[in-house]
């Protein structure tokens, strides 16, 4: 296959692989804090991209500037969903999780009310093209992927090397402990709850100069978060970035060769052989 | 004393069969008919939803499973030439199958796990269905599907599947078996068992228990349910197309066990009550479906945790000023 018809594919699974590596890595996240599995996360990457379509198209404020306050925006977000609803059910995953998926609904609705069923597109401040090894590529595609790779760098030094972050990774790691050496745990689930919010709203901005918004835009990309934190391991961070790539690539390669159907066919067959053969995961993790 | 309740119970249901029974005779409206129908059909689905869930795991694949019945008995039906009421067990043994396939690797990791795990597996199901289209007729999905055959007893009884009346009673019966079934599992050896795993694998696995070979068994008998009801629903509709059973119908029923309440049998159908109700009173303003399902449910998950029976019984003793119900 001629180069100029494989980098632009490249380039798209590197795009899609970020997209995955900022959900996931906030699933993950949020699952390894509080102990949920945020069926929610998919409406916060929603949400990311109405904000942007409404700051950028509606009101024209700065490309850059209206990313950066959606983001803030869907971090808000992820603070009120856990202020309001899932600090009463602290722990219980299993009612947490339909209490999320409740969430997710509301948010689907309450979206198809407010901006309605039809497509959102966002028009592309920059359209310039580079040339990357001889290839042009659309200038807004490097910087959605240098934006996606900076946060997520942000966000890791941010959980490992800040007093902040590392006392939520305290909390996760345990939470009782956590809480006898001063930290507050609900403080930190909502910190979670942000990081999440702010890296699924990210991507969804990111998304939306190439693809549609609509109210259900967040479904897709929460179920190959899913598929990509079983993959890595849940509460694993570096794990749903390795999975991310991994699936990003899947998924467009698996799209362009096989059709798009037998891509999600090759995530789950992934993952089933995944289970029979190696049930602790990638990286060792205990999941049986 | 025992008696009195056992007895109670007795009375309670067979009223409940006889009213059931005599229903169509009151009400002639067809369309009324049909809105009894979903909810029988529902009620029998949840009840499928509710075994895997007694154990402590939520199948999201579910739709998938009714997917695989309707489209086998559809299948063995218009093409395989069988008798509807062949093709109805048979569709049922080959969902069940499938479970067992899908359940060995999949029940042995962490229900957290479980949960994440089975999403995919709706969109494996669509996925096959859409995309294998020479088999399963792609996006078109199946038409023409044939009412069941008449059933002739001994040329005593003959009934003809000429309307929507026959459909009623066959789901009624259907139903009415299932919970007969269950009621007798729960309240068995093996209904023990279930509740000794959801409340606790590893006690449960040091006395002894398989606790594998249980779970595997319980979801082939829940994916057993959802066949039968898949290949129920293909007569019924005589069509069948994949997005019929996508992601949302397991939240419908998701949501219709969870009103109900996960721990009583009838949950379900008062579930399924109030779902199919509801969806048809607002079926011309469809963009309040999903606000009133998602508050219906964080409602349920925040104030009624047991489900609205549960919280009405547990007002009622309250205000009688006696102790909390304990089940």
């Amino acid at each position: 296959m001629a180069s100029d018809i494989l980098a632009p594919v490249l380039i798209n699974a590197l795009i899609m692989s970020i997209i995955y590596m900022l959900m996931a890595s906030g699933l993950t996240l949020v699952f390894g804090v509080l102990h949920l599995i945020n069926f929610a996360h998919g409406e916060l990457y929603m949400l990311g991209g109405y904000g942007l379509w409404l700051l950028s198209q509606v009101l024209g404020v700065n490309y850059f500037l209206s990313l950066f306050l959606a983001m803030t925006g869907t971090a808000i977000m992820g603070v009120i969903i856990d202020r309001s609803f899932f600090i009463h059910l602290r722990g219980q995953i299993l009612e947490s999780f339909i209490l999320a998926l409740g969430i997710s609904l509301l948010l689907q609705g309450f979206a198809l009310l407010v901006f309605g069923s039809e497509e959102r597109g966002i028009k592309a401040s920059i359209t310039d093209r580079v040339n990357i090894f001889g290839v042009s590529v659309l200038a807004e595609r490097i910087i959605a992927v240098i934006a996606g790779i900076g946060v997520m760098i942000a966000m890791m030094w941010f959980v490992h090397r800040t007093r902040l972050g590392q006392a939520m990774l305290a909390t996760e790691q345990n939470r009782e402990a956590a809480a006898l050496q001063g930290i507050n745990v609900n403080n930190m689930c909502s910190l979670a709850m942000a990081v999440g919010g702010a890296l699924a709203g990210l991507g969804g901005g990111l998304i939306s100069t190439m693809m549609f918004v609509t109210p259900g835009v967040g479904t897709i990309p929460l179920m190959k978060a899913f598929i990509i934190i079983i993959i890595g391991g849940l509460g694993n961070i570096p794990g749903a970035v390795l999975g991310g790539i991994v699936i990003g690539f899947i998924d467009c390669m698996g799209a362009i060769f096989l059709g798009g159907p037998l891509a999600y066919l090759i995530g789950f067959v992934f993952i089933m052989v995944l289970l029979i053969f190696r049930p602790k995961g990638f990286f060792g993790h205990d999941v049986s | 004393m025992m008696h009195g309740i056992r007895l109670f119970k007795w009375i309670v249901l067979g009223m409940g069969i006889i009213l059931g029974g005599c229903l169509p005779l009151f009400i002639q409206n067809l369309y009324y008919i049909h809105i009894l129908i979903m909810v029988f059909y529902y009620t029998f689905i949840a009840l499928g939803w509710r075994l895997i869930m007694s154990i402590g795991y939520v199948n999201f694949g579910f739709p998938g499973f009714i997917a695989v019945g309707s489209y086998a008995a559809a299948m063995l039906v218009t093409r395989g030439d069988l008798s509807f009421w062949l093709a109805m067990p048979l569709a049922g043994i080959i969902g069940g199958a499938i479970g067992l396939i899908v359940g060995y690797p999949l029940l042995r990791i962490k229900a957290t796990y479980f949960f994440i795990a089975t999403f995919s597996f709706v969109g494996v199901i669509e996925g096959i269905l859409y995309y294998w289209e020479g088999f399963t007729g792609g996006w078109a999905g199946i038409k023409g599907i044939p009412r069941p055959n008449p059933i002739d007893l001994f040329g005593i009884v003959a009934v003809k599947f000429s309307g929507k009346i026959q459909f009623y009673y066959l789901i009624l019966g259907l139903m009415v078996l299932a919970l007969l079934i269950l009621h007798k599992i729960e309240k068995s050896k093996t209904g023990k068992v279930i509740i000794a795993i959801k409340d606790s694998n590893n006690l449960a696995m040091s006395v002894g228990i398989n606790i594998t070979a249980y779970k595997l068994v319980v979801f082939a008998g829940s994916c057993f349910i959802a066949a039968i009801g898949g290949a129920f629903f293909a007569s019924y509709n005589t069509m069948i197309t994949p997005n019929i059973f996508d992601f949302n119908l397991g939240v419908q029923i998701l949501i219709i066990v969870m009103f109900g309440g996960v721990d009583i049998l009838l949950g379900p159908l008062v579930g399924a009550f109030m779902l199919i109700t509801i969806s048809e009173l607002i079926r011309f303003s469809p963009h309040w479906h999903l606000v009133i399902w998602g508050s219906t449910l964080i409602g349920v998950m925040l104030f009624m945790r047991k489900g609205v029976i549960h919280g009405i019984l547990e007002i009622i003793s309250r205000a009688r000023g006696g102790r909390p119900v304990e089940k």
